[in-house]
């Protein structure tokens, strides 16, 4: 049914190759926001206790069990023309829906909830000794959270990076609704994927469904092997 | 597979009053989106017309229910968007001959307060944020028809997202996010005041045909055929055409 030659030939089709780049550079955008924003949040979460703080993890874990096509709509209503935020953004000059910022908008608030998961867990897991022993010696919280902290933390972050980019990388649902799917624009490769199965075009279908089979593969690959080293993971 | 369970129980029972000469038992049709609210109501009233018999409905794009088909997925009845499906799966033997019962036109929807200020066609070329329907799906097929036939480069257009179905196009333009989309006649019609209508011009409307037939393998060949009798009967017209489809083509 599927030979090696329509694997080569799917994957040189345009529409493939496209599909591929744009899901690679909108991944890769969106797990950097993760990183960036989502560390210092789940280290302040991790370590500190305040009013309401299951209220705060709640909201945002809820991406993790929301049904994607929902977290589509709810970018609709927050980021959307017509959205909550929707005149101020145009006030800005930006429009969101149907733009790579889209993309990496619903992949990052599909996947980020992973990451933070993870990131809480590691830095749960940090030696409260260890941080109390940097602060005796004058380092200021920030100084504890990046020349301690995170260092001592560092596979298990690794570990919810690899897993939130797996995950942003599979993002369909949310996308598909937000963003739309525009060849070379926001079609990344599981909207392709969907699209070539309907519509017959199924040689780019299945050669960008092995992609995806290998990629995920290497990365669960990866983290049991970081997780082999490092106790400090929790279970996904 | 209950499906086939109740068909294998509904075959294999007496026959009983009703006018199929079965007991009982389940239809399944294959339909294209298009024809959900035409065919809800045809199935309700097949199912009073026959007691015992029910009409499951399939509802997707014709392209999706003509892949399940060809992967062996069970069904009586498709109908569809396009004769390109029809034929093709003619064409590997997994249906019977079609009859054509009904027509469609296509018309552009902007949402009810118009932001971009679309009053005709032309405007579409000052950068209005536009949705259509994937070229490999009917609706954006007939899109891309309907554009060449109005002389307008698609190159020209803000096109910024080709769906797989058409209700994805009426709900972005329903919730304002796109300024105009092309869809259905009929889809405009149901989604009522959500969305204004820009008629086209007659001459510029792609032929949307709608063909039906049986699928190669149905158990129950001839409660098909009472489905697609009711389908292209004067009552099922009347309500094809009461939902703004086009009469069928004579052929």
């Amino acid at each position: 049914m599927f030979a090696k030659g329509d694997l080569a030939a799917g994957l040189r089709s345009s529409v493939a190759r496209d599909a591929l780049l744009v899901s690679f550079q909108t991944s890769l955008i969106s797990l950097a926001a993760m990183v960036l924003v989502g560390t210092p949040i789940a280290y302040l979460l991790a370590t500190r206790d305040f009013p309401g703080r299951s209220l705060v993890v709640t909201l945002f874990e809820l991406p993790l069990v929301l049904p994607p096509a929902v977290a589509g709509l709810g970018l609709f209503f927050a980021f959307g023309r017509r959205g909550l935020l929707g005149s101020e953004l145009s006030t800005l000059g930006l429009e969101i829906p149907f733009t790579k910022l889209a993309v990496v908008l619903a992949m990052t608030f599909v996947a980020a909830p992973l990451y933070l998961r993870q990131a809480q867990s590691a830095f749960a897991a940090v030696e409260p000794d260890l941080l109390a022993a940097a602060r005796t010696l004058g380092a200021g919280p920030g100084r504890v959270f990046v020349r301690v902290a995170v260092p001592v933390a560092g596979e298990g972050l690794g570990v919810g990076a690899a897993l939130g980019w797996a995950r942003a990388l599979g993002e369909f649902g949310a996308t598909i609704i937000f963003a739309g799917s525009l060849q070379g624009v926001t079609q990344t490769a599981p909207v392709a994927i969907y699209l070539g199965f309907e519509g017959g075009q199924s040689d780019a279908a299945f050669a960008l469904g092995a992609v995806m089979i290998a990629i995920s593969a290497a990365v669960l690959l990866a983290v049991k092997l970081l997780g082999g080293r490092s106790s400090r993971f929790a279970p996904v | 597979m209950v499906v086939l369970c109740l068909l294998a129980a509904g075959c294999g029972g007496s026959s009983g009053g009703s006018s199929s000469g079965h007991s009982g038992g389940t239809l399944t049709v294959f339909a294209a989106t298009s024809l959900t609210n035409a065919f809800t109501k045809l199935a309700t009233t097949y199912a009073h017309d026959h007691p015992g018999w029910h009409v499951t409905l399939s509802l997707a794009g014709s392209d999706a229910l003509a892949a399940q088909l060809e992967q062996g997925v069970h069904a009586d009845v498709y109908a569809a968007a396009s004769p390109k499906y029809s034929e093709q799966l003619q064409g590997k033997k997994l249906l019977g001959a079609t009859t054509n019962f009904a027509t469609n036109s296509l018309v552009l929807i902007v949402p009810p307060d118009d932001p971009a200020g679309i009053t005709s066609v032309a405007d579409l070329t000052k950068g209005a944020k536009l949705v259509v329907g994937d070229p490999a799906v009917p609706i954006g097929s007939y899109t891309e028809t309907v554009l060449g036939n109005l002389g307008i480069d698609p190159g020209s257009l803000n096109i910024v997202s080709r769906e797989p179905t058409v209700t994805p196009i009426v709900q972005k333009v329903e919730l304002g996010e796109a300024d105009a989309g092309f869809v259905y006649i009929t889809d405009a019609l149901a989604a009522g005041n959500k969305v204004k209508q820009i008629a086209l011009p007659a001459a510029a409307q792609a032929t949307v045909v709608y063909p039906i037939g049986i699928v190669s393998g149905s158990k129950q060949a001839k409660v098909a055929r009472q489905w697609i009798d009711l389908v292209t009967s004067a009552q099922g017209q009347q309500v094809l055409t009461g939902l703004g489809f086009g009469p069928a083509p004579s052929s």
